[in-house]
């Protein structure tokens, strides 16, 4: 199977600052996989979010070498618009994240599909389908620079889903939102992993990562220290010394490992955790 | 929703045509009597046919009152041109000097009243799409309807550094010295911040494919009626006719 | 067109635009004799140029004339304006602070040429957008023609308020941070030192 995703010897540095981001970032990510990437405060995970989505070098120019590939095709090569429909991207700050040109959520949600040429009917089965799916139907006619923090992100995730991305980047959504506003975005993000979508996720919360991801990327120190299963990172002690915390579980089973049991397994979520505690 | 009467209906490029002719043909006849007696009356009428009298004509009355008194006390009365007609102290009414003031406040009355009444009945995002379906790039729109969004937005953002600076002790009341020192503080920080902002803006709007080579479709579905493409045909005829009867001596015309 | 319209200036014109009417309010909330109204035209002049600014100009007056019709003419004035500190900022005048002070004499010179001609021909001696007006009734009365009451009175009150919105642009640009200024058409230059 081949890649949709692919990494070879990346090097990147911003055109301000004196030390380089990357220095020889390479992974594969295949299709429908749910990879986090994961690593301390300035260890890259946006700047590589932004190069897979081309935001590197086009709009933020630097030093990039190396290959960033889309279905074997240089993403720096093609055109921000061009990549739109193929590569979606939710970023962290809910409040700069609308078009801020139009008067209802229902008309910027349909903004994307507007600039991809979508034909009108098609373009208000799809807005009406989007806002079915993420249950903001209250929201339909208001305005958009009225909403709440929250209520704006799943604003930003229904105008990005509503152009149907078959990949994700999904950037720290829930950084500035409350408890509340926290679950209701996991659970849009359960149901575009049901969907099969390709998705890349950066964030902290390690317990919804833990939950949802299939595999981890870790940086540090301009490369990538690990990369394998959840279960495989999320189980190794040391990854607490780079600045991402593990779940609560996880630390139980390492301590109940090294203390009471060796265990075969730690466990990394709940059910994992009672499945194994039982015997 | 109420329902909307026939100019709030109309496509909005339609009237905006149909103003701007008008407009140009007032300044091109210079005859008073176009603008006072005709074009004036008429958008006064239709705005009331279109049950937006009231807050037209306080747009109008605002617009039009200082001014034109200001224009009228300087055409008429300092600029002397010809026979005075009327005098008191200072003050010389002259017969030119009317003239001329009725003529300059009709072409802007003109202007005025037929765009106040476009703005009054046209949602600006359906002149934009109306705007974009003759070939306007979607650049253009999203300039002029952002700053639309935008204005309010900073307006409210620029009251609440104001609030901030006068609690934190700065002054805003005073001699004019220290009220030029109080618009630095309450202006800069809100620069500042919107254009730190602007990289992840465009980042939003690139990933909502702005600058996709396809062309646009639109959501508001807006088209213009047989009626309404020639009835701006009819118009600039008419003001053609109009232009033509004014200037052209073989079939009345003045000069 | 595409080189001078890049998205990230496509973003800048609106701010621009609001903050040419936000400081235009701010300058008559507090009572200011000037009308500081084109602080955005000149911020975009610094970052892209000439083009950006002179369209960042002219909207800002179309935007106006929603409410009131008659700034519409004066978009001329922002226009030239803009083309003027546009110039001089491609070719580096706001790096310096002699520069930027030459840039405000050329901005200045732009608004007197365009709005006088405006004043005095389109609206009879009656400044379009407000305020001059009743210094130019005064001039007439003392017995000066209108052409020369008109430009005393622009003198008056263009004079103070195009220097100080220019080397407001001035000291913004030195305010924003290098990683932002990098990525406008002219930003790279603001970042050498």
């Amino acid at each position: 199977m081949n890649p949709v995703l692919e990494m070879k010897d990346v090097h990147f540095k911003y055109l301000i600052g004196k030390e380089k981001v990357f220095e020889g970032i390479s992974f594969k990510i295949y299709k429908g996989e749910f990879v986090s990437i994961t690593g301390r405060n300035g260890s890259g995970k946006t700047t590589l979010c932004n190069i897979l989505r081309g935001f590197i070098p086009h709009l933020n120019q630097g030093t990039l070498s190396g290959d960033i590939l889309l279905h074997g095709e240089s993403i720096p090569d093609k055109s921000l618009g061009e990549l739109a429909d193929k590569i979606g991207y939710i970023f962290q700050n809910p409040f700069i994240q609308n078009s801020g040109i139009k008067e209802t959520v229902y008309e910027e949600i349909a903004f994307g599909l507007e600039n991809l040429g979508i034909p009108r009917e098609e373009m208000i089965k799809t807005v009406d389908d989007t806002i079915k799916l993420l249950k903001i139907e209250d929201l339909r006619e208001k305005h958009p620079a009225e909403l709440s923090g929250g209520q704006r992100q799943r604003v930003a995730i229904a105008s990005i889903i509503a152009m149907d991305p078959p990949i994700l980047i999904i950037d720290e959504p829930t950084s500035q939102l409350d408890p509340k506003g926290t679950e209701e975005i996991f659970e849009i993000i359960k149901l575009l992993k049901e969907q099969k979508k390709t998705i890349i996720l950066v964030e902290h919360k390690i317990d919804q990562v833990a939950e949802y991801a299939s595999r981890i990327i870790m940086l540090e120190d301009k490369k990538i220290l690990f990369d394998g299963t959840t279960n495989e990172i999320l189980s190794k002690e040391e990854v607490m010394t780079y600045g991402t915390n593990l779940p609560q579980v996880a630390k139980l089973g390492i301590k109940y490992s090294k203390e009471v049991k060796k265990l075969e397994k730690i466990p990394t979520v709940l059910e994992e955790a009672v499945k194994i505690f039982k015997g | 929703m109420v329902k909307k009467r026939f100019i709030s209906r109309m496509y909005p490029l339609t009237k905006l045509i149909i103003a701007l002719t008008l407009g140009g043909t007032s300044i091109i006849v210079h005859q008073w009597q176009f603008g006072y007696l005709f074009i004036m009356p008429l958008m006064f009428l239709l705005a009331i046919l279109d049950g937006k009298f009231k807050s037209y004509f306080k747009k109008v009355f605002a617009a039009i009152v200082v001014f034109f008194l200001f224009i009228f006390l300087i055409q008429a009365f300092l600029v002397p041109v010809g026979a005075t007609i009327w005098q008191w102290e200072f003050l010389h009414l002259t017969v030119g000097g009317l003239d001329k003031a009725l003529n300059i406040t009709a072409t802007i009355g003109v202007f005025l009243t037929t765009l106040l009444l476009v703005f009054e009945t046209t949602n600006m995002s359906d002149l934009m799409v109306s705007l974009q379906k003759t070939g306007m790039p979607n650049g253009a729109a999203y300039v002029f309807l952002a700053s639309i969004q935008m204005i309010p937005e900073m307006n409210k953002r620029s009251k609440v550094i104001m609030q901030a600076q006068r609690a934190r002790g700065i002054e805003t009341e005073g001699n004019m010295w220290v009220r030029t020192k109080a618009f630095f503080p309450t202006l800069s920080p809100l620069i500042i911040s919107s254009i730190t902002d602007i990289g992840d803006k465009a980042a939003t709007l690139e990933a909502r494919a702005f600058s996709s080579s396809i062309p646009n479709t639109f959501y508001r579905d807006l088209h213009a009626s047989f009626f309404e493409k020639y009835i701006t045909v009819f118009v600039i005829l008419l003001c053609t006719l109009y232009t033509l009867w004014r200037y052209v001596p073989a079939i009345g015309g003045l000069l | 067109m595409k080189k001078h319209f890049t998205t990230m200036v496509l973003i800048l014109i609106p701010i621009a635009i609001a903050v040419n009417v936000i400081g235009g309010q701010l300058a008559s909330i507090l009572k200011l004799p000037m009308y500081l109204d084109m602080i955005g035209t000149i911020l975009v002049a610094a970052l892209a140029g000439p083009i950006p600014a002179m369209v960042a100009g002219g909207v800002t007056n179309l935007i106006l004339g929603i409410t009131s019709p008659t700034w519409i003419p004066y978009a001329i004035v922002q226009i030239a304006c803009g083309a003027v500190a546009g110039y001089a900022a491609q070719k580096g005048a706001f790096k310096s602070f002699k520069w930027t002070a030459l840039t405000a004499l050329g901005v200045w010179a732009a608004a007197l040429l365009t709005a006088v001609p405006i004043t005095t021909i389109l609206f009879g001696g009656i400044a379009g957008g407000g305020g001059g007006s009743v210094i130019t009734a005064f001039f007439l009365t003392t017995g000066q023609g209108l052409w020369q009451s008109v430009t005393t009175s622009a003198l008056i009150t263009e004079t103070l308020d195009k220097f100080i919105s220019t080397f407001i642009v001035f000291f913004i640009v030195k305010s924003i941070p290098v990683s932002t200024l990098v990525k406008f058409p002219l930003g790279p230059m603001y970042a050498e030192e």
